[in-house]
């Protein structure tokens, strides 16, 4: 369903994704482990649409279309989902408000009709309480004055709710001690299906021992230098990443 | 509430004479007579031997001066100047014919300058007295008395003189740059020492040059009845680097005395100048009597590209200060920095602050205020940040917090955001507050008097910008903020 | 010393002459009439020299005379001349043109609560408290604005509600400016709150077509011991129009006065808003809101004076400026020397829509005691790239993230206001407001 070939982005000038290959089919799950500062977050924008990047060669398709030809919503309505590594603060939208906006354009984008009212918040009451998301975070502005662990799971209560075919998971493991991890892990395991693709990225092993993921990829330099199986992650938990990064330079 | 009326009373019992600096030189001076008129601006003139330009420029100063007023925008009050009544020209003896060999300098002179800690015998320095080596400008009333280093600075091509000589030996420099930050007439005191200023520094570092040493003025007003107005014009070529000091003292007097001066900078393409003043002019007594009445204007022109301009100031003296070194950051990626630490005891009376004026492209500026009032004094931030139509991207962040010690003082904030930009991003935070009880009590519970926990917690307050200070300065100006607040409060 | 005069200020002060005749009569109020002619006469309209003014010169805005509107209109009201409080069970007065229109209004019931006084009558029977209290709040200073409202007035109402009464529901006043004929339009409203009263006080300010004229309204609301008033004020006047205001409030001790000011109408507004804290335990909320596109121009002078101890004060403003609007804020907090113990907090910011709009604020504080907690904060900028990001990456179009984020952005004022209700009604005016502009951007 995503077929990444020879992604190449910079951002000012600077070269950060270097040719990065990676297909995704329905039902994987990868996961994309790597240094700092070797583009993992700058992946997951570019497979968003951020426009601070320049992709200067390469291509990306989506279910058959070209993702990159795509605005950052189209994307979204195309079941695209990216939990944020820091879920921006919106003062004065009401979680609930912003939820259901997003639901329902997506829905417009795609053809379909609105959402009734009732269904709407029966489905989130739903997801909410599985995820352990108060009804009073819902009344709150979006991810404002929420702790570490409300904001991540604020965002895969949105990933439940908007109810992606891909979901690209952004270093979702920082900042969660072992209890807020679980949760989230559990949330994410609840989503897994024959139809659906996640892409995890990642500093930490740790994520990984409650997302078992299919495929593990490094990530140096801006380019995948190794591919592998799950096994691979506990690999890179013993040897950490010095051998990649010095690679790198 | 109980420990800091504590603190307050305790603390007035000290004399505010403690000024440790308010000793006077008993020099012979020649002075030009009192009073201001062309014949006096001619006199100063004729006494630095300067060529017509110089004339002429200073005579066109003088009569805009006449028509302007004194500006009242400022939150200081004081009685009106009697600008006939003071000496616009007072220079040592001897001294006069602009700035000796060190041997040549009266021995008392060199006294004072002891007394004041600046040292101005080269292989003082040499052997070790101060970590760094300075090269230090020293002004005395209106003459420069001595530059050190010279010959050292001149082999990388810097050059660091008094402006006086600069005049007569760098005229192409002086004409080019002189009144281009500050016009003659851009306001009543810049005008003013645009007519009669005697002394000050020039510096110029040529393209790619990073000083070798960072170099200093000392300002010392001694005669009673003096005006002093300085002029300091920093040139940066491109890609250059220079830091500079400067340092204030005065006796004290019962008399206000006033200093006017004016300061330029000018960074082109990839320079960067870092301006840090410690003022410690005499602030007056305990009753208000007396003092420096310190009307300053300084500016910075970000003229090239990826330049940088930082002032760094602490005021700590004069009775009463008025003050807003600017940044005009013209070329894109240019950068404006204003650190500042303003501590008001006594009656003095501070309305400083800041400019910030984006026309560029991408050009960017943070402001960091640190007021502290006590005693009966009145202190006051003011400032300008703005953005021109042309200055997308423009960021600025200004922080402006007040602490105030004990109830008689007041503290003011009075700031002006003008964005014409919508790619302008500005940030605007002010806070007021008093030194918390608990804060006191947890101090004096791990054994600090209140005196140094009041100290400590000043500095603290201050940390930020206290950061910003050269090695050099950062220890005097650490001891100073503890000194003023010691000697000063109630 | 001669003055030079301009058209506008020599046709006011012959207007001045005249008015005598008209005017609501009062014996008592003719000193502070005389003072207010002397002092316009004196200063003039003011201009950018006047600090207090420096970003709104309000003699190249009143270039030609606007006269005064002395006699009563008997103007139709067009249907599509509606309040945002319709659906709310309200008293209502309604003003046209400046003049007080009874068959208009609907406040029966609000006379049997609190005592009603009309001010276009003949007001020389007025009561005490009318007398004392009418324009009585801020003295120390006269100021154009101020002096042309005293000198023209011709309609208003002055309500006081007696101790422990609570108004049973809203009251609102409706100003609707017709702009028939290019002319100032001076009233005024007095409301006094004894000790524990409450009311709502809904103040509207509608105009008609694309009329030209000068709305000056003055609004003095003082609280008794423990009183608390909600004021919410509306101003839409039309596209050409200029609306100069007054809002003072004096709050007594343990009292509440909570207000939001919603500028979306008008060329040119000049808001003068004035607070003090009059009694131990007052508490003073002014929230504002700017939606301005277009050319138009409006600036808030606020001053909260803490004057006595253990108060507190908050100001929100918030402030949206398209195309080639400029919104300006100034806003001072003063705490007087013996007001220890104050909490006074103040935020503005300023939302850039378009390249050419313009923002300038003066965020001011003096204090003079040193056991209080005072912040301000002020922030201009545009959208946030990635707030809209977010939104656009949950998959909502770029137009709604904005028109999202720009209603979140004015949503914080009025959340300020405390009833839910009136609220809501807000937040609609304000989304009804923004889709009527077409969203030009």
């Amino acid at each position: 369903m995503l077929e990444i070939k020879n992604l190449h982005a910079k951002v000012e000038d600077q070269p950060i994704l270097r040719g990065i290959d990676l297909t995704v089919n329905p039902g994987e799950v990868h996961a994309i482990m790597g240094p700092n500062g070797s583009g993992k977050s700058t992946l997951s924008h570019v497979l968003a649409g951020r426009d601070d990047y320049e992709i200067t060669e390469g291509s990306v398709s989506y279910k058959g279309e070209d993702l990159l030809e795509m605005e950052p919503e189209e994307r979204a309505a195309h079941g695209l989902f990216l939990a944020f590594q820091y879920p921006i603060e919106i003062p004065g939208v009401a979680t609930m408000t912003f939820l259901k906006t997003a639901v329902n354009s997506q829905r417009k984008l795609r053809g379909e009709d609105e959402l009734a009212t009732p269904d709407f918040m029966k489905l989130v009451r739903e997801k909410a309480d599985q995820l352990k998301v108060s009804q009073d975070m819902l009344r709150r502005s979006v991810n404002v004055g929420f702790s570490g662990g409300e904001k991540k799971r604020a965002e895969i209560l949105q990933m439940a709710v908007l109810d992606p075919t891909l979901c690209v998971l952004d270093e979702t493991d920082s900042g969660l001690d072992i209890d807020a991890l679980r949760v989230v892990a559990d949330g994410v395991n609840a989503l897994r299906g024959p139809d659906r693709g996640m892409v995890i990225i990642t500093h930490y092993q740790r994520l990984l021992n409650y997302i078992v993921p299919d495929h593990v990829h490094v990530l140096s330099a801006g380019k995948i230098v190794r591919s592998g199986g799950k096994e691979l992650a506990l690999e890179l938990e013993e040897s950490g990443y010095a051998a990649y990064e010095a690679d790198a330079a | 509430m109980a420990a800091v009326q504590e603190t307050v009373e305790q603390v007035k019992g000290l004399a505010v004479e403690q000024y440790k600096y308010g000793f006077f030189t008993d020099i012979e001076s020649e002075k030009a007579p009192k009073g201001l008129n062309e014949d006096i601006v001619k006199f100063i003139s004729a006494k630095k031997g300067e060529p017509e330009w110089m004339l002429e420029w200073r005579l066109d100063a003088y009569r805009r001066w006449r028509n302007l007023d004194e500006p009242s925008w400022a939150k200081v009050k004081y009685p009106p100047v009697d600008f006939d009544d003071l000496y616009y020209y007072s220079a040592p003896k001897r001294a006069d014919d602009g700035p000796l060999s060190l041997d040549e300098v009266d021995p008392e002179l060199l006294r004072t300058y002891e007394k004041l800690g600046i040292p101005l015998r080269e292989q003082e320095v040499l052997a070790g007295v101060q970590g760094a080596k300075v090269a230090v400008d020293a002004v005395f009333d209106s003459v420069s008395v001595v530059t050190t280093f010279k010959e050292e600075l001149a082999k990388s091509g810097v050059i660091f003189c008094p402006i006086s000589e600069a005049v007569q030996t760098h005229p192409e420099l002086v004409q080019k740059y002189l009144g281009s930050v500050v016009p003659v007439t851009d306001n009543f005191y810049a005008t003013l020492n645009s007519a009669v200023f005697s002394d000050g520094s020039f510096v110029y570092i040529p393209e790619g040059v990073r000083c070798p040493m960072e170099l200093s003025t000392y300002f010392r007003i001694n005669e009673s009845q003096t005006g002093q107005f300085e002029r300091t014009l920093i040139i940066a070529d491109k890609g250059s680097y220079v830091s500079y000091l400067e340092g204030c003292t005065a006796p004290m007097r019962d008399e206000n005395q006033l200093h006017a001066a004016v300061v330029e900078l000018i960074a082109h393409d990839d320079a960067e100048i870092k301006y840090s003043t410690v003022q410690n002019w005499y602030p007056g007594d305990a009753e208000g009597v007396g003092g420096i009445y310190n009307f300053v204007t300084k500016r910075g022109d970000c003229r090239g590209k990826n330049s940088k301009i930082s002032w760094t100031q602490v005021e700590t003296g004069s009775a009463i200060t008025w003050k807003y070194p600017s940044c005009i950051l013209r070329g894109d990626n240019s950068r404006g920095e204003f650190y500042s630490i303003a501590i008001s005891n006594g009656h003095q009376q501070i309305d400083s602050g800041t400019k910030m004026i984006h026309l560029g492209k991408n050009t960017s500026s943070r402001i960091i205020s640190k007021g502290v009032s006590a005693g009966k004094s009145s202190n006051t931030y003011r400032g300008l940040v703005s953005a021109h139509r042309r200055a997308s991207g423009a960021r600025n962040h200004t922080q402006c917090d007040s602490l105030l010690i004990g109830q008689t003082c007041s503290a003011h904030t009075v700031p002006y955001i003008e964005s014409k930009n919508s790619t302008a991003k500005f940030e605007h935070e002010a806070t007021t507050s008093k030194i918390g009880d608990d804060q006191l009590f947890y101090c004096r519970q791990r054994g600090l008097n209140e005196e140094e926990a009041v100290a400590l917690i000043v500095n603290g307050f201050c940390k930020e910008v206290l950061q910003q200070l050269p090695m050099e300065f950062a220890v005097e100006a650490q001891a100073l903020v503890g000194i003023s607040l010691e000697g000063s409060v109630g | 010393m001669s003055i030079q005069r301009s058209e506008a200020e020599t046709a006011y002060l012959e207007a001045f002459a005249e008015a005598g005749e008209v005017l609501p009569k009062a014996q008592w109020l003719e000193p502070a009439r005389q003072a207010a002619r002397d002092s316009f006469a004196e200063t003039g309209l003011p201009h950018r020299r006047d600090e207090a003014w420096r970003w709104t010169d309000l003699r190249t805005v009143l270039d030609t005379g606007f006269p005064p509107a002395l006699t009563g209109s008997q103007s139709e009201v067009p249907a599509g001349v509606k309040s945002p409080f319709t659906a709310l069970d309200r008293h209502v007065i309604m003003f046209v043109d400046g003049h007080l229109r009874a068959e208009l209004s609907d406040y029966e019931g609000l006379c049997g609560a609190a005592q009603c006084v009309c001010i276009d009558e003949d007001l020389d029977d007025a009561p005490q408290w009318l007398r004392e209290k009418f324009g009585s709040a801020f003295t120390d200073e006269h100021d154009a604005v101020s002096a042309l409202n005293t000198v023209f007035l011709t309609g208003g109402i002055a309500i006081s509600v007696p101790a422990g009464t609570k108004v049973d529901k809203p009251v609102e006043l409706i100003f609707v400016n017709t702009g028939t004929e290019p002319q100032t339009l001076n009233t005024r409203c007095l409301l006094v709150l004894g000790d524990g009263a409450e009311i709502t006080l809904l103040e509207t300010h509608l105009g008609v077509g694309d009329g030209r004229y000068v709305a000056n309204s003055w609004t003095e609301v003082f609280l008794g011991t423990g009183a608390r008033a909600e004021h919410i004020k509306v101003q839409n006047e039309t596209a050409s129009a200029v609306h100069l205001a007054n809002t003072h409030s004096v709050i007594g001790a343990g009292a509440t006065f909570n207000s939001l000011c919603l500028s979306a109408g008008a060329q040119t507004t000049r808001n003068q808003i004035k607070s003090r804290l009059d009694g131990e335990g007052g508490h003073v909320g002014i929230a504002g809101a700017y939606m301005l596109s277009d050319r138009q121009h409006c600036d808030t002078a606020l001053m909260v004076d803490h004057a006595v101890p253990e108060c507190t004060s908050g100001e929100l403003f918030k402030c949206v400026m398209d195309d080639h609007a400029r919104g300006i804020f100034q806003g001072k907090i003063i705490v007087r020397p013996d007001a220890q113990k104050t909490d006074g907090m103040q935020m503005t910011q300023g939302l850039l829509l378009s390249e050419t709009a313009e923002f300038d604020a003066k965020p001011e504080l003096e204090i003079f005691a040193d056991d209080v907690r005072c912040t301000h904060g002020a922030t201009c900028g545009e959208l946030d790239e990635d707030q809209m990001f977010y939104l656009r990456s949950r998959g909502i179009p770029a137009d709604e993230a904005k028109s999202l984020l720009i209603a979140a952005f004015i949503g914080e004022a009025v959340d300020e206001i405390e009833s839910e209700e009136i609220r809501d009604l807000v937040k609609a005016y304000v989304a009804e407001l923004r889709d009527g502009a077409g969203d030009g951007s």
